[in-house]
């Protein structure tokens, strides 16, 4: 019976080990800056966009590690997703017919096409939609806004 | 100790462990299968384990960030259909200025194109947070507020139920399950007429049921509690007074009483339940407020606080 009590140990530390260890990710918003330091005010050294994939270090308070084209920094957990996003169809995963756990394909579903249906339909008004979508302040704004108030949070 | 029962806690832990630390899926078949390998537990109750462990397929668990920014466009558009947007340049920057400064220390700082804010030209005290980051906020709402932190807590709860999800739980299990069988024979190629037919009625489906726990139905008590401890945690790191959330939350009790009205009053808990909830939670830091965030709260708000 000890026997059996160390390889469920024995077992449980690898299956540990497996799930900690690095794994490549897939950006899975639009586009995302990748940060100087773990902080989405912080100064803006690259971008990935949406199906890029990174090979990310240890998840530290939402943000991952990355180097991306040469250029080291962070990405929030918000924007990687451990699916592998294929941009296209035809590619290798979905013939080999990954599960939707492991493969998510970009612009599948719910998607543009959906929405220009319903708007053809005339069942829905985007107009107010699209204006709303692009009140987005600059960060420098946002950064100016929380100094003016003396909003001087810890951060993540 | 009994050497089974001993074993039968190490498979708990197993179970849980890479779960609480690395939130990975498919633990509870590799735990299920670890206890058939060595022999405690039988085929039957290893299957079972497995089935039940991925037995939850919902919505806010399978979309992805892209099919969520449509579902949320739709359900957007859907309560601008009941509730007209409040056109005031100033004050629409204003809340999209705060609402940015809070989604940044957010538990969820990116969604697949971002969060937006916008006003309602509705004296009902109420918000609405589509999927996705769309936050629709009305005038009764803002009223009901005295100072940026009591709006802040507002959006940050808001922001809350964005991050959780909430919005995508409320689709109805069947309907998702439907609606996913369609998605998974579509395999992503631009979809014919008739698929692109049933595709379409799924969405609606998806969206009304959104719109319905929105606008009428009203999250689960349990859902209100996490969007208000999540409201807390974003308050905390983007520097407000997370004890706004209270005299917020104290403000919109005065002002809806025992009402039974649409709104805030019929799709929420009683505030005094949700204050009793989160008071235990917040750390009182001493923080201010200041006369900075009143004045800027004021100007940008003047003509809604005006007509209070």
């Amino acid at each position: 019976m000890k026997i059996k009590v160390l390889l469920v140990l024995l077992a449980v530390c690898a299956g540990v080990a497996l799930a900690a260890a690095p794994k490549m990710m897939s950006v899975q918003v639009e586009s995302s800056k990748v940060r100087e330091k773990p902080s989405r005010l912080s100064k803006a050294v690259g971008e990935v966009k949406y199906g890029d994939r990174v090979q990310p270090g240890a998840l530290q308070n939402g943000w991952y590690p990355v180097t991306v084209n040469g250029v080291t920094g962070w990405l929030s957990e918000s924007a990687l997703s451990t699916k592998k996003i294929v941009m296209s169809s035809g590619a290798n995963d979905v013939a080999t017919g990954a599960s939707d756990e492991e493969v998510a394909m970009a612009g599948k579903g719910f998607n543009q096409q959906v929405e220009d249906k319903m708007k053809a339909d005339g069942k829905l008004d985007y107009t107010w939609v699209d204006k709303m979508s692009k009140f987005e302040p600059q960060e420098d704004e946002i950064v100016l806004f929380r100094a003016q108030g003396s909003l001087v949070g810890g951060g993540q | 100790m009994n050497p089974k029962r001993l074993i039968a806690i190490l498979l708990a832990l197993s179970l849980l462990i890479p779960v609480l630390f690395c939130g990975c899926e498919g633990m509870p078949e590799a735990g299920a299968n670890i206890g058939r390998a060595v022999g405690v537990i039988d085929d039957d109750e290893a299957e079972s384990i497995i089935r039940g462990g991925n037995a939850i397929q919902k919505a806010a668990q399978d979309m992805t960030p892209e099919q969520e920014h449509y579902v949320g466009r739709a359900v957007a558009a859907k309560v601008f259909q009941s509730y007209k947007p409040l056109d005031q340049a100033e004050a629409n920057a204003y809340l999209n200025l705060l609402g940015q400064s809070l989604v940044v220390f957010s538990g969820r700082p990116e969604t697949f194109r971002g969060y937006h804010f916008l006003l309602l030209d509705s004296d009902e005290v109420n918000a609405f947070a589509a999927p996705g980051g769309l936050i629709l906020v009305t005038r009764g709402m803002v009223q009901c507020c005295q100072t940026e932190d009591e709006l802040a807590a507002v959006l940050a709860h808001e922001i809350g139920h964005v991050e959780k999800k909430h919005g995508l739980n409320a689709i109805k299990q069947a309907r998702w399950t439907s609606a996913a069988t369609i998605l998974a024979a579509e395999a992503g190629k631009q979809s014919g007429v008739e698929e692109l037919a049933e595709l379409t009625e799924a969405f609606e489906g998806c969206v009304g049921d959104v719109v319905m726990t929105l606008t009428t139905k009203g999250y689960s008590r349990k859902q209100e509690f996490s969007a208000d401890a999540a409201a807390v945690n974003t308050l905390r790191r983007a520097g407000y007074p997370e004890s706004a959330l209270v005299t917020m939350l104290q403000r919109m009790g005065q002002r809806l009483g025992d009402a039974e009205g649409p709104g805030f009053a019929r799709t929420h808990p009683k505030a005094q339940d949700r204050i009793e909830a989160i008071t235990p939670t917040i750390v009182d830091r001493g923080v201010a407020s200041n006369a900075v965030r009143q004045q800027r709260f004021a100007k940008a708000m003047q003509s809604i606080l005006a007509a209070k």
